[in-house]
């Protein structure tokens, strides 16, 4: 029990340095990317308020209508069960087209680091979600 | 990834739960009592967008900096060149100045130096430019954002602990009365990517290259840096001709900047 409450409250810490850090530069790739996680791995009424808490924090930050970034989280959501998205690379795809969605309503400025961030998580992403698919057919192969 | 499994009854009550989340949520927004909240969680956040803005800022500057280490060996000749000049010119200056602080003295005028009222703020946020101090620090709506005698922006929104810039590329809220050094004037605004001059006459011809400064207008005193001339918009049709301007320091290159 109190291992889950630290490692609840490390995620707490860990997402609020990635909020401001995007909030920072404009971009909130990550911290969508993370809120999908989140909702796909918890029950319904915790995946309930996470969602309103991830929403609320996501629309401070870029200061946007929370209602606007609720409905765009669980459109999103909605689509990504709907055809049964269970692979990472299609969930980044998914939270890079809802964060630049975000961008473009907040009418968010672009920092000129933006674009390198946007790049770099791609890669780590995208690396973290290959790696899984690369053991197994490791494991297969051998 | 495993999602829960859920059976056709646990679809439609979390359908109905989402939807009545939704409407409280809505409906607690427009009626502004999501805004205390919101700010009081700004409040908490303002810490750490210090420290993540530091960090954005000093990686942008070593990427800066690796960027133009290609280029640095031509652009220091220039700068040597231009130093030399702007040398020979600060001496003919201060000649002047002393001839004018003699006069002054013949005339019996004051020479106090009026002290600036400026107040420092750092910045928290790039994206949504935001400065660490709001009415708590006598911040007003339409006071300057300079840094290093560079108008950068200009204060829109003032909360409590912060206060909303609208830096010059995107300014809209105001019309700024500029000259250049030749005299010829025309109306800055942004066109959220660049800093452009409009309502030049069409018989006059702006150089690139000529320093830009306010005019002076209400709230914005005269003589106030902005930035050179760097290209000339040309549309043959258009009565009035505008020009873009670039500024040596951004709000991008600052951690620091001054109210006035």
């Amino acid at each position: 029990m109190t291992k889950k409450i630290i490692k609840t409250l490390l995620i707490l810490v860990c997402l609020l340095f990635v909020i401001s850090l995007e909030r920072t530069i404009g971009l909130p790739l990550l911290f969508v990317f993370l809120t999908f996680r989140f909702l796909a791995v918890t029950k319904s009424y915790t995946q309930l308020l996470l969602f309103v808490v991830l929403s609320l924090a996501l629309s401070t930050a870029f200061q946007m209508s929370m209602t606007f970034v609720m409905l765009a989280i669980a459109v999103a959501t909605l689509i990504m069960r709907y055809f049964k998205v269970e692979q990472s690379v299609s969930q980044v795809l998914t939270a890079s087209i809802v964060s630049l969605a975000i961008v473009l309503f907040a009418g968010i400025e672009f920092h000129p680091l933006a674009l390198g961030y946007f790049i770099l998580v791609w890669l780590v992403l995208l690396c973290s979600a290959m790696m899984p698919q690369i053991t197994k057919r490791k494991k297969l192969l051998s | 990834m495993k999602y829960y499994v859920q059976t056709k009854y646990d679809i439609v009550r979390s359908t109905v739960l989402y939807l009545c989340v939704f409407a409280v949520i809505g409906l607690i927004e427009s009626i502004g009592l999501l805004r205390p909240l919101q700010a009081s969680m700004l409040g908490m956040l303002a810490p750490v967008s210090k420290i993540t803005s530091s960090v954005v800022s000093s990686v942008y500057w070593q990427v800066g900096v690796w960027q133009q280490m290609r280029l640095s060996s031509i652009r220091v000749t220039e700068l040597e060149r231009e130093n030399a000049v702007l040398q020979a010119q600060l001496s003919q200056l201060e000649t002047v100045k002393k001839e004018n602080d003699s006069l002054k003295v013949l005339m019996g005028a004051r020479t106090d130096a009026v002290a600036k009222k400026s107040t420092v703020a750092t910045i928290t946020n790039y994206a949504l430019p935001t400065i660490d101090i709001g009415s708590d620090q006598n911040v007003k709506e339409g006071q300057l954002v300079m840094s290093q005698d560079t108008l950068l922006g200009i204060v829109t929104k003032v909360y409590e602990q912060q206060s909303e810039v609208e830096i010059l590329s995107a300014l809209h809220s105001k019309s700024l009365l500029v000259k250049t050094e030749s005299g010829i004037q025309g109306i800055l605004h942004g066109d959220n990517k660049r800093i452009v001059i409009t309502d030049i006459p069409r018989d006059v011809e702006i150089k690139v290259g000529e320093r830009v400064s306010t005019y002076g207008q209400q709230d914005v005193p005269a003589n106030i840096f902005i930035g050179t001339v760097a290209s000339k918009i040309d549309r043959p049709t258009a009565p009035v001709q505008s020009a873009i301007v670039s500024q040596p320091l951004t709000f991008f290159d600052s951690t620091v900047v001054e109210i006035e």
